[in-house]
């Protein structure tokens, strides 16, 4: 098809019609200082805090430190070509993202710029990333459950819909694991995620999207990525940005689970600036407003009321700690402000037990609100149980008679923790962690050997799959347990079908079990 | 942490501004300040030597002393403090902040104006109402910059703000019109 020269003069005439030439008076300063992803500079007596500024080579910055004599400046992009005595302009905005449906799917910057290569982002709206978050009067308490797929998260830390729940571990514990198997827990659960990496490896987060990818999950799921090789105010606004994509779709009704992975280095970050940028230091070095710059961004993750549209924010703030310190200050911060944590070991998580989720030390404080009541019945006394297991069990390795009620709690510890491990990537519904807890706590897999039951929970899926579909249903589509004689009857019908490996030989294992236990 | 170079400008300047106005040698002493900021431009290092901790104050003496001899007798003693205080090579801001408090106080505005071809007197006049009643000011001081560069129009500094009604800008913001940007 050739092109018609009249046809583009038209366009251009038609484009030229609407331009209004008006002639605008820009405020300028002149940079006295640039280095480190920040700059000062003097002049822009105006200029207002967390102002978007223009320097004279197309890079923006915002205002941070308005002094006496000069603006402390954050750069986002390029600062290697601009130079002392550059001009740098206001702009009388502050610093938005685009948001909206079109980002699903997409990896992009902490400036909302596509970096998958699959071409431009046609947004039509934007939001500041530093926003107010709702008040008393917009919020409703937590109530709809946000199902992990992880046993070991739903039965013992269950989390709802708007809550903020800490994922806290040493570095190598299976942290992100969490949050990626959470994200591919939420196909057709309508939900929409938003995974905001902080200063994780670019080869990481690549991995993290190609599992996203094939399972499906990127068609539901916005990935916001601040490499290490990015300047530290990038780091520092990612959780914002992705915070102000994410509340988009609360605002208007939908459920979202943002997944910030992770603060600490963030924290970081913001030291980083901090200091660059001449603020005081205070413990571990950080500014004064660490508190504040954690405080802030998690608050805006919510239950919105119904007059809003009910929607909801989910955050999963991730701190790495060292050396198991959850002491130290970051760790102590957020703990603090979020509904919650999921506390990782890296002695369980190397023992086996993944995900390493400490029994003892992780506690939700509102999920329990959100749990199905047919969770909450097989789950209720759980933690507690696992709990006294592990002090009995570290109790028990220096007697060796034990009474038939120790035995018998040493027994069904072990069990729990054989049930609670999870494969990577196989995220459980709701209704089979239910079956397989309720199996647990009404003593049936007491019975069966701890080697076998990785291999009976599977096939007790396929039985109950095939030929007890209806009170799996039943817990899915009420949320509530069916009758216990329907249950106990299927399940003993599974039971004596079921022939494990070492049946006949299953007390002669506990006894194996008990004596490596007790000589451990 | 030590005094950064605005600061201490500033509360040198605003020093001398109060005695000066106080005895009424305001215009004065602007003016000479307006030649010691020749002397100290047209000097690069001047204001170095004279605060360099190498040399020792028999050396510096005849400098200051020379340099101090065609001033008033304020200046004189401005000058001696400032160089007793080792604040020589921070000179030139106490000029300039000095200049903006007289500025100021005369409601005197400084215009740099960048045009493509040269102004001639009468345009030039114009120009300067304009900005004058722009900014409010009763006198306007125009400096002159000729860069075909821009085409056509007028670029006007003044006070940290920009004007911008060059031909060059026009075109530019054409181009990112028409491309959609």
């Amino acid at each position: 098809m050739s092109i018609k020269a009249e046809e583009i003069s038209a366009l251009i005439k038609q484009q030229l019609e609407h331009y209004d030439d008006q002639l605008v008076v820009d405020e300028v300063g002149t940079v006295t200082y640039v280095g480190d992803g920040i700059a000062r500079a003097h002049g822009l007596d105006n200029v207002m805090s967390n102002e978007l500024l223009e320097f004279s080579n197309g890079s923006y910055g915002v205002a941070q430190n308005l002094e006496s004599n000069d603006v402390g400046i954050i750069i986002f992009g390029r600062f290697d070509d601009i130079r002392e005595g550059d001009q740098v302009k206001r702009t009388g905005r502050i610093l938005e993202v685009p948001v909206g449906e079109e980002l699903i799917g997409r990896v992009v910057n902490p400036l909302g710029q596509p970096i998958d290569g699959l071409g431009e982002i046609k947004t039509t709206k934007t939001r500041p990333i530093e926003f107010k978050a709702p008040g008393v009067m917009q919020r409703q308490s937590v109530f709809e459950p946000l199902q992990t797929g992880l046993k070991a998260v739903d039965a013992l830390v269950p989390i709802g819909r708007g809550q903020r729940e800490l994922v806290i571990g040493d570095r190598k514990t299976g942290k992100t694991s969490i949050a990626i198997d959470t994200i591919i827990n939420q196909k057709g659960q309508n939900m929409i995620c938003v995974y905001v990496a902080i200063g994780q490896k670019e080869s990481t987060v690549k991995n993290q999207i190609e599992t996203l990818r094939k399972y499906g999950a990127m068609d539901y799921t916005i990935v916001l990525t601040a490499g290490p090789s990015e300047p530290a105010p990038m780091l520092y606004i990612a959780p914002y940005a992705g915070s102000a994509m994410g509340e988009e779709f609360m605002y208007n009704g939908k459920h979202v689970l943002i997944v910030f992975d992770d603060l600490s280095k963030q924290a970081a970050a913001y030291r980083e600036i901090s200091l660059l940028l001449r603020r005081p230091p205070g413990r571990e070095a950080y500014p004064g407003d660490v508190f504040y710059l954690h405080s802030r961004l998690l608050e805006r993750s919510a239950k919105l009321s119904d007059k809003l549209g009910g929607g909801s924010m989910t955050a999963l703030p991730f701190i790495e700690t060292q050396a198991g310190d959850i002491s130290a200050y970051i760790p102590t911060n957020v703990i603090s402000i979020t509904d919650g944590q999921i506390f990782l070991e890296s002695d369980l998580f190397y023992s086996g037990t993944r995900p390493a989720i400490d029994a003892g030390a992780s506690v939700s404080r509102v999920g329990g609100a959100a749990q199905i009541k047919a969770m909450k019945k097989v789950a209720g006394t759980l933690r507690v149980d696992l709990a006294s297991y592990r002090e009995l069990e570290s109790f028990a390795q220096f007697g060796s008679d034990l009474d038939a009620a120790t035995q018998a709690k040493l027994n069904r510890g072990r069990r729990t923790v054989e049930v609670l491990k999870q494969p990577l990537h196989r995220p459980l519904p709701v209704e089979k962690q239910v079956l397989i807890l309720y199996a647990l706590t009404h003593g049936f897999i007491d019975a069966v050997p701890v080697d076998d039951i990785a291999r009976f929970q599977s096939e007790l899926f396929a039985f109950f799959d095939s030929n007890h579909k209806d009170l799996l249903d039943t817990i899915h589509n009420t949320g509530n347990l069916p009758d216990e004689k329907d249950m106990d009857a299927a399940i003993n019908s599974f039971m004596s079908g079921f022939s494990a490996t070492g049946q006949d030989h299953a007390e002669a294992d506990d006894q194996a079990d008990d004596a490596k236990s007790g000589t451990n | 942490m030590a005094l950064d170079k605005f600061t201490i400008g500033r509360r040198y300047a605003k020093a001398l501004f109060e005695l000066a106005e106080s005895k009424q040698a305001l215009d004065d002493t602007y003016q000479e300040l307006l030649g010691i900021r020749q002397i100290f431009t047209e000097n690069e290092d001047l204001g170095n030597i004279l605060t360099d901790m190498r040399l020792s104050l028999a050396e510096k003496k005849p400098i200051i002393d020379s340099l101090k001899q065609q001033f008033s007798p304020l200046m004189q003693t401005f000058l001696q403090m400032v160089f007793d205080y080792k604040r020589m090579n921070d000179i030139l801001f106490m000029v300039d902040y000095f200049e903006e408090m007289y500025d100021k106080q005369n409601k005197i505005i400084r215009a740099e104006v960048i045009t493509a071809i040269a102004l001639n007197t009468a345009q030039q006049d114009k120009l300067s109402a304009q900005i004058a009643q722009r900014f409010d000011a009763s006198h306007v001081q125009i400096t002159s910059t000729v860069d075909p560069d821009i085409i056509g129009g007028v670029i006007v500094h003044a006070n940290d703000k920009v004007i911008d009604g060059s031909i060059k800008t026009r075109l530019t913001r054409i181009k990112a019109l028409l491309l959609n940007r």
